[in-house]
């Protein structure tokens, strides 16, 4: 199991796991939030997706998507400052650029059975890592997000914990908070320590940062 | 890069550079060539008014508008009850028609619209949408592009649709139209450190058209080399 990073100049090598990924995404948010997506078919984009992500995907060894996040800069627009400016309790939207904003996290839940020794999916606990690597590798201080309590649990568990800003609120059919995520040293071990991992689970990062 | 994957990438390279409606129009024409089929037709329905953005013949959609063609079209109507992509023709219908419709794909066919693939889509804020690739003949290239890159097709008419939304509708997310879309393209990949060659390449037009597009850059930018005006479209978050 290894996370690859896709941006924007590899949108079309990596052709095949872009669309396996909106294939994944579909599966997961069709129905569940009733957010303004649009859908094709079995695959999902919205608007964000057209602001040139980053997304990291988790790759089985027989090369299946199993899990996915996207990543804005905070410098842009982002989902939390347009979409769900609620969430906010009143403050203004975190903008830097040591900041980054992760959106559409999900797993493949029938397909990333494996579970890691505390429980959680071994795909989850690898996608944080990812993510914290990532963020690192592209200068990020922190990850700021809107998840949901169920997720905060997770996080929670796998020794991620989410620092909320404001307090949850229901949206639809979830309740939602926003809150940060560290990237730090510290953050990164804690979640190999927890997830029994041996080292780096993204695959060439520093590629990422070049053009394709 | 396999051929498909390229033209992808050169793509939506291009599509997130484009900030408007002509721009939008000259990318999916040019994926659409590149993907071998000779138009393509965007038409979105939002409170049931038409907007569309083509390359066929003005003649053709001017017509097929004025004679209310959005209502009875067999691919249209299609695509507002099908979520899957379809290929279709004119002269094999999948299922009867009425006379009207007969008419209707004759006249099509006389600008030489016989055939083609739909990707319908069901967008935000309750829009439907259809994007359509269509060329003059039926045969076996086409079954074959059908079968082997569905995917690429279903995920193009999703990207314009969703830019298009973007881009015509949500004023925050609209980039600055200083620049062209080809010329922010081009400078875009010198940032990345490409030389003229590669980007002629990368992009499909010719080295001197590359030069073509830098220089008008420059000069919008009052810039004195190439470098200072990568560093200025770079300041001004002119660049993707």
């Amino acid at each position: 199991m290894r996370v690859i990073a896709i941006n924007q100049h590899c949108y079309g090598r990596h052709l095949p796991l872009l669309t396996a990924m909106f294939r994944l995404r579909r599966k997961v948010f069709k129905e569940r939030l009733d957010w303004s997506v649009a859908v094709s078919g079995d695959l999902e984009l919205d608007v964000y997706d057209t602001l040139t992500p980053v997304y990291l995907v988790v790759v089985t060894d027989s090369h299946d998507v199993i899990g996915c996040v996207r990543f804005l800069p905070t410098t842009g627009p982002t989902m939390l400052a347009e979409t769900f400016p609620c969430l906010l309790a009143g403050q203004p939207a975190p903008q830097s650029p040591t900041l980054i904003e992760s959106s559409r996290f999900c797993v493949d839940t029938d397909r990333a059975a494996e579970l890691a020794t505390n429980g959680l999916r071994r795909a989850t606990i690898v996608l944080f890592a990812g993510m914290i690597e990532w963020a690192r590798v592209a200068g990020a201080e922190a990850i700021v997000t809107v998840t949901d309590l169920r997720l905060e649990r997770i996080l929670k568990r796998a020794g991620w914990p989410l620092k909320r800003i404001g307090t949850p609120q229901r949206i639809g059919d979830t309740i939602a908070i926003a809150g940060f995520l560290a990237s730090s040293e510290q953050a990164l071990s804690e979640i190999y320590h927890n997830g029994d991992l041996t080292g780096p689970v993204l695959l060439d990062p520093r590629s990422t940062l070049m053009a394709a | 890069m396999r051929r498909v994957e390229l033209s992808f990438q050169e793509f939506t390279d291009a599509i997130q550079t484009a900030a408007d409606e002509a721009a939008l129009e000259r990318v999916a024409a040019r994926i659409s060539q590149r993907l071998c089929f000779r138009w393509f037709a965007y038409l979105s329905f939002s409170d049931g008014e038409p907007t569309l953005i083509s390359s066929y013949p003005t003649s053709w959609t001017r017509r097929y508008f004025a004679n209310g063609y959005e209502q009875i079209d067999p691919v249209v109507l299609r695509a507002k009850r099908d979520k899957k992509l379809f290929a279709w023709s004119g002269t094999e219908p999948e299922k009867p028609m009425s006379r009207k419709q007969r008419h209707f794909f004759d006249e099509a066919a006389e600008f030489g619209i016989r055939t083609g693939v739909t990707v319908p889509i069901r967008g935000g804020f309750d829009r439907i949408a259809a994007f359509t690739f269509a060329t003059e003949e039926h045969g076996e290239a086409l079954d074959r592009l059908i079968n082997e890159s569905a995917d690429i097709l279903q995920l193009v008419g999703l990207y314009f649709h969703t830019h298009a939304l973007a881009r015509l509708t949500q004023k925050s997310l609209r980039p600055s139209p200083l620049l062209s879309q080809r010329e922010r393209q081009c400078l875009a990949w010198s940032a990345r450190g490409k030389t003229m060659e590669e980007i002629a390449n990368i992009i499909g037009i010719s080295p001197r058209t590359v030069v073509f597009h830098l220089d008008n850059a420059r000069r919008k930018l009052d810039a004195s080399s190439l470098a200072q005006c990568v560093a200025t479209a770079t300041r001004l978050g002119l660049l993707p």
